[in-house]
């Protein structure tokens, strides 16, 4: 990155391409360059080897757990879900933001979304890999996970309807199908354009199956406009509903803590909230590994800071109506939470979640800090480590202080959960170190647009 | 070289593997008699109820034998027999698990290598002989078989220099002794707990572990029912089940309870001087005193074993001022010898030399001796030691010969109930190993080439039945009208106990409630067990007062080093509510070696500290606390509404109606037979027979320590202990609550937790892919998930689990990794029950849960919710309420609220 503090956005009419950046063939270039015609250089090699062999640790201690069962997590008899869940909650919801910034910046005409989208998709599609993989993994039979599924036998038996962890199993199936679909459509001129590119014969080889023929006649360009803005309109309620279900798995029930009427919409919001905070940490680390600081601006940190910013507020108020609920419903199992939640055995960590989630977020109040690199990493990393403790700690909270005191128990983690968690992060990089080394990780027509709009302006 | 096999020799091989297989367990070879009346029909797989009886510290425990093809799968109570009257207690409970315990020996042993009985038998006869036995001494626990002592009566005509020692670890010599004092003669005294109105303990424990734990907890609970509720007052060093359930209890350490003695003797003479009491003391001492003079012929008090003599001599007299309901009668254990003076001459004998042949059966003095008689020195200077023992413990270990000892289940032998009834007790299965039974063995003694059998030697002490009295009192497990007679007692004179104001703590050392003195310590069963009122599992700690743990500068859970005397023990320290300030308290049992994978190394040796003198208490390292399965015990604010405290006039506020949008189901004249439980709290002791017991018929796996430390545990039902008032507890029964509205039941993904007809919510093993959600939408918390493959590891370790698997009940599904389950309502036995009522053509009878039957207090009710019986009654009384009713999950279990009476009235 050149310079910590990025050049200060101006207010009026912001340009969200660098004039450096002169032509369209630029833009081609500078995206495709990279990726194409430079080898990796030891740096990427050395980031993909830790990665991969981090990726490989996780994949053994998921072999371990499906050889010997979920005995080999922290999960005991009270604390009967722990790290898997909490896992698949926090992973779920940081594909929420690439598909929100695809869909509705698609939808609202936010042009500047042209740079980051195509990374945010893909952040999508590997985050819901990973957070797919947890349901099955936490059963305690994973080999009749589709049992889940209404297929037809001889037993005649069905899923449950009524289970949250039904509409789970759907809206989770279903947001990853979308979120595969969704990125294709988006990417089909680009490989295109890279098929057609001077380059190796293999790789254009495989761009051209990639691209499906794509010849950008207005025709197609038509079609593929209007597929991606009705895909588009589909996504906004669709990732809104995965992170209500979501929500649902524990709102559908009768714990305190658990039964909160405020769930679905808090689920989004956090969703949402982690997404960003992510997107931003991908940006950063694309625009100063890939050379694409003319694409990727300063204005672009300040407008995703911004709505980190937003996002916390909203947490905060969450937060505040969940303590007020308590108090003014008067439940006493609800208010036993509540001061759990403050006094209990995982008070640290509630107040740690509380500081990354609101409190951190707040420095983008300063307008200098939303384009300041170290600050954007510091807040993003913060706002992580808050959601994945806040996913943890609805579950520990509620389920080590259930309605019968004989059966409170504290909840520690194994190892084998941490060898888990971290295995499904290295392997998130190590999808995204292959990605940028296969396909254009900017958008390189809708750029190309971008830059068109602006030279006319 | 090769071997040759061709396709037939395959097939036979085969063949005579299958063979072999088959013919793991086998009927005994003499007839047994099934205790109902009906032909043995050969039919494979059902169930045959056999009577028999089983000995828990040489007092027979009548127990029916539930058999299924010749295997003994459960022991239940057995009504007819005083010391059961058809329940179980924890030891009835486990002792199925010893028979097929894989650390069992199975062979006899001569050192490390495998000998033969006709080895051992020669190594005995070459030494006895040339002699009369002289130097030869039998060591035995108490034995009140009459067919053993007529043997060991025999052996001694033959070697009348031959000396039988019986000892005791749990020992009665205080009681005797006073006993003598009072009356000239050594006496038991049976309180007649039925009978009582007004109780005082002192440091008595009479619905604690023992022999009389089952008819005690009866009797006790048929008086509790009864209006008005009888009053119990508990002076006692550290809590005791009797003490949680009592209306008012104080502790106290050795000197208050002296000083307690003291006080009463002046509040019921009225013309002594009063000692100086501590104030809460003097309060319950005066209200006590005044209780029980006012309910004269119906009042009790009772002194702890643990107590010193004269607290026994001064009971013995106010018993019999207050012309208590206490029968005397002459001690059933024919040989009045103190315990601890037997086993003390012996060890002086074998130091001096004068003892060159020990033949141990079913003693462990290396382990439970005081340490300052040195027996395992001691041990050193006897050329020849053989010890009988069913499982290896320290004295076999140090033995030149270890012989397999049958299990009573094994075994003909005979004995008697602590009432002086007797018991012939018949086997339930062949010598699983080649193993002898305590009569075989003494015969064996007397003569290397005997060759008459146990059968033979008990129907031969039986003989004057005649064969149609012999086979009733077989098949019945009791011997008519062979309960002592009450001695003719006078006047216990007064006595008053010393008031001990030596400096220091003073050590109690008292019998595990789930591993009596150690010898269930190899159960993993019974160390499975939470102790009722810590709920510690696998270990023991010393129990003591914050207030001293803060004097030596520890905290809960730190340990600690007591030493005292000779012995030295290391144990982590517990804060226990109701513990006497300067009184520690430990349990028996534990600190185990060479007995097994199960037990050695578990917690510490606290027969180290039997031995008396000054204590010294010292923190001795870093905080490791004992692991337990419940860790919350107050209830504060509106969590008392889970375990609610009535006054006996009082009753429970009626449940609000819950609202609801749906219907309730239209009545149904052929609806099937509904279940449901009712549970007294008032009268659950927290014995904990009901846990095992749902663990023996349910094939509910033991998961070992170190599951447990992760939070996990597997029964069933768990009895959960909430403090009561400010000095009591209380006992909750949890099994499965089987909710109406079940909270499980929606949010299963697969639909394996469904609802049956007859108001069961069942748990489709098959079905079940293990997303815990039912579990974590349970608001009582009953659910049991296999988070490894629990049915298949072993706590045994190289011992393994295959014997123990023959154990398991064939009509229940033993679950595998990654399922959920939970309590059943033994749906097996309902089932059953149905299956036969359907056969016959008649309504569906009573069913009895596993917890149900082995109930001592009978405070778990089962029934038919849909007839008038016992539930309707219970759901009638005005104590009745659900566990978090307001949750309007309906449950079917319910409860009955616990009552105390009030403390300071008038």
């Amino acid at each position: 990155m050149s310079g910590v503090q990025m050049r200060h956005v101006r207010k009026q009419s912001p340009r969200w391409v660098l004039p450096s950046v002169t032509s369209l063939d630029h833009v081609t270039e500078a995206v495709a360059a990279p990726m194409m015609d430079r080898p990796a250089g030891p740096r990427y090699w050395i980031a993909f080897a830790t990665m991969a062999a981090l990726t490989l640790a996780g994949a053994l201690g998921i072999a371990f757990s499906l050889a010997y069962g979920p005995g080999l997590w922290g999960n005991n008899s009270a604390v009967v879900w722990g790290f898997p869940i909490a896992n698949y909650v926090w992973w779920i919801g940081i594909g929420n933001a690439g598909t929100l910034i695809s869909s509705l910046l698609l939808l609202t005409r936010q042009k500047w979304r042209a740079s980051i989208n195509r990374a945010a998709e893909a952040m999508t599609l590997f985050a819901v890999s990973m957070a797919g993989i947890f349901p099955i993994l936490h059963l305690g039979r994973q080999v009749y996970f589709y049992w889940l599924f209404p297929y037809p036998q001889a037993m005649g038996v069905w899923p449950q309807w009524r289970s949250a962890l039904v509409w789970d199993f759907w809206s989770i199936l279903s947001y990853l199908l979308f979120s595969i679909l969704f990125f294709y459509v988006g990417l089909i001129p680009d490989v295109a354009a890279l098929r057609d590119r001077p380059g190796k014969r293999g790789w254009r080889r495989f761009y051209g199956v990639l691209a499906m023929g794509w010849q950008g006649t207005p025709r197609q360009w038509r079609a593929q406009r209007r597929l991606h803005s009705i895909m588009a309109v589909i996504a906004v309620p669709l990732v809104c509903s995965v992170h209500s279900i979501v929500g649902l798995d524990f709102a559908a029930s009768l714990m305190p803590g658990w039964t909160e009427s405020i769930f679905p919409p808090y689920f989004v919001v956090g969703a949402f909230f982690s997404g960003f905070a992510v997107v931003v940490l991908i940006m950063l680390v694309i625009r100063w590994s890939m050379n694409l600081e003319g694409l990727i601006v300063p204005a672009h940190f300040d407008v995703m800071a911004k709505v980190i910013l937003a996002s916390a507020i909203v947490m905060g108020s969450s937060y505040g109506a969940e303590w007020f609920s308590a108090w003014w419903g008067g439940e006493r199992g609800d208010i036993r939470l509540v001061v759990y939640e403050f006094t209990g055995d995982y008070w640290w960590l509630y107040l740690l979640m509380l500081a990354m989630n609101v409190l951190a977020p707040q420095l983008f109040w300063v307008a200098k800090l939303r384009t300041n690199a170290w600050a954007l990493v510091g807040v993003s990393v913060g706002v992580l480590v808050g959601m994945w403790l806040e996913r943890i700690l609805i579950i520990l909270n509620t389920l080590s202080t259930g309605y019968e005191p004989s059966f409170w128990r504290t909840y520690a983690p194994t190892i084998v959960d941490f060898i888990i968690l971290g295995g499904t992060l290295a392997a998130f990089v190590l999808l995204f170190l292959i990605l940028a080394r296969l396909i254009p990780v900017v958008s390189m027509y809708e750029v190309r647009d971008l830059l068109a709009d602006e030279r006319q302006a | 070289m090769s071997i040759e096999l061709d396709r037939r020799a395959i097939l036979r091989l085969i063949a005579t593997g299958a063979a072999a297989s088959v013919a793991g367990c086998s009927p005994p070879r003499q007839h047994i008699y099934p205790a109902v009346n009906r032909p043995d029909d050969a039919q494979p797989g059902t169930l045959t109820r056999y009577a028999t009886a089983i000995p828990l510290a040489g007092y027979a425990r009548g127990v029916t034998g539930l058999v299924v093809d010749s295997r003994p799968i459960k022991l239940e109570g057995l009504a007819a027999h005083p010391a059961s009257l058809g329940a179980t207690d924890l030891f009835n409970e486990i002792a199925i698990l010893d028979l097929y315990d894989p650390q069992r020996l199975r062979t006899p042993m001569f050192g490390d290598r495998p000998g033969t009985w006709d080895g051992a038998a020669r190594a005995i006869s070459s030494r006895v002989a040339a002699r009369h036995g002289e130097g030869m001494v039998l060591l035995t626990g108490r034995v009140t078989s009459p067919t053993l002592l007529a043997r060991i009566a025999a052996l001694k005509e033959s070697y009348p220099d031959l000396r039988h020692v019986r000892w005791e670890a749990v020992d009665d010599d205080a009681p005797i002794a006073a006993a003598r004092h009072a009356f000239g003669r050594p006496l038991t005294q049976r309180p007649r707990l039925a009978d009582a109105d007004v109780i005082l303990t002192l440091g008595a424990d009479p619905l604690g572990p023992g022999p009389d734990q089952i008819a005690n907890g009866r009797h006790w609970a048929t008086r509790r029912r009864r209006d008005p509720m009888a009053r119990l007052y508990a002076i006692e060093p550290s809590m005791t089940n009797t003490g949680a359930m009592a209306d008012r209890r104080l502790s106290a350490s050795p000197a208050d309870l002296a000083r307690a003695c003291h006080g009463l003797a002046a509040a019921l003479t009225g013309d002594r001087q009063a000692p100086d009491l501590p104030a809460p003391l003097a309060v319950l001492i005066r209200q006590a005193a005044r209780d029980l003079a006012a309910a004269r012929g119906r009042a009790l008090v009772l002194a702890g074993d643990g107590q010193p003599a004269e607290v026994h001599a001064f009971v013995a007299w106010a018993n019999s001022r207050l012309d208590a309901p206490v029968d005397w009668i002459a001690p059933v254990d024919p040989d009045s010898t103190p315990h601890r003076e037997s086993i003390a001459t012996l060890a002086a004998d074998m130091r001096a030399g004068r003892v060159d042949t020990l033949i141990v059966i079913g003693a462990n003095p290396v382990y439970a001796a005081p340490p300052a008689l040195g027996f395992a020195e001691a041990m050193k200077r006897v050329p020849l030691i053989v010890a009988a023992v069913t499982m290896p413990d320290e004295t076999s270990a140090r033995a030149h010969w270890q012989l397999p000892l049958s299990h009573p289940l094994e075994s003909w032998h005979d004995c008697r109930a602590p009432d002086g009834t007797a018991s012939i007790a018949q086997p339930l299965i062949r010598p699983l190993y080649d193993s002898r039974s305590a009569i075989e063995l003494v015969d064996l003694v007397g003569d290397a080439a005997a060759d008459l059998d146990g059968y033979a030697r008990v129907q031969q002490s039986w003989a004057n039945l005649g064969a149609d009295g012999w086979q009733e009192a077989v098949a019945g497990a009791i011997v008519p009208n062979t309960a002592s007679r009450p001695a003719v007692v006078a006047t216990a004179p007064l006595v008053l106990p010393p008031i001990d104001t030596t400096f220091g703590p003073a050590i109690e050392v008292r019998v595990s409630p789930t591993l009596y003195d150690g010898r269930f310590s190899t159960n993993a069963w019974a160390q499975e067990c939470p102790e009722p009122l810590t709920k510690e599992v696998w270990g023991s700690s010393a129990r003591m007062h914050p207030a001293d743990m803060a004097t030596i500068g520890i905290g809960d859970g730190d340990i600690v080093r007591i030493a005292q005397g000779h012995g030295t023990v290391v144990v982590p320290a517990r804060a226990v509510r109701g513990q006497a300030k300067g009184v520690v308290t430990l349990f028996t049992g534990y600190g185990r070696r060479d007995t097994g994978a199960v037990a050695d190394k578990i917690g510490a040796n606290a027969w180290m500290l039997a031995g008396g003198g000054p204590a010294h208490v010292s923190k001795a390292g870093e905080h490791a606390p004992v692991l337990t399965t419940q860790h919350v015990f107050a209830l504060d604010g509106e969590l008392a509404k889970l375990y609610p405290v009535l006054r006996p006039d009082e009753a429970m506020a009626p449940a609000k109606a819950q609202p609801t949008l749906i219907p309730p189901n239209p009545p149904n004249q052929d609806a099937p037979p509904q279940w449901a439980m009712a549970i007294d709290t008032d009268i659950c002791i927290g014995c904990n027979a009901c846990v095992v017991a749902c663990q023996a018929e349910n094939n509910v796996p033991v998961i070992g320590p170190d599951e447990i430390a992760t939070g996990r545990v597997m029964h069933w039902l768990r009895v959960d202990r909430y403090d009561v008032a400010e000095t009591g507890a209380g006992f909750q029964p949890v099994p499965c609550m089987q909710c109406e509205k079940a909270p499980c039941e929606p949010v299963c993904p697969v639909e394996a937790s469904v609802h049956t007809a007859e108001g069961l919510n069942a748990q489709v093993y098959n079905r079940c892919i293990g997303t815990r959600f039912c579990q974590a939408n349970c608001p009582y918390k009953v659910r049991r998930f296999n988070f490894l493959d629990y049915s298949h590891s072993s706590v045994w370790g190289e011992a393994g689990d295959s014997s123990v698997k023959a154990q398991r009940n064939p009509e229940v599904t033993v679950r595998g990794r990654g399922v959920m389950e939970k309590c059943t309502y033994c749906v097996q036995r309902i089932a059953a029950a149905e299956h036969d009522a359907d056969a016959q053509h008649r309504p569906v009878g009573a069913v009895q849960t596993a917890c149900a039957a082995a109930c001592p207090t009978e405070a778990i009710t089962f029934g038919r919710l849909d007839e008038d019986g016992a539930i309707r009654r219970a759901r009638a009384n005005k104590r009745h309420y659900a566990l978090l009713g307001e949750l309007g999950t309906r449950p079917r279990t319910t409860y009955l609220a616990r009552r105390v009476n009030p403390g300071n009235e008038a």
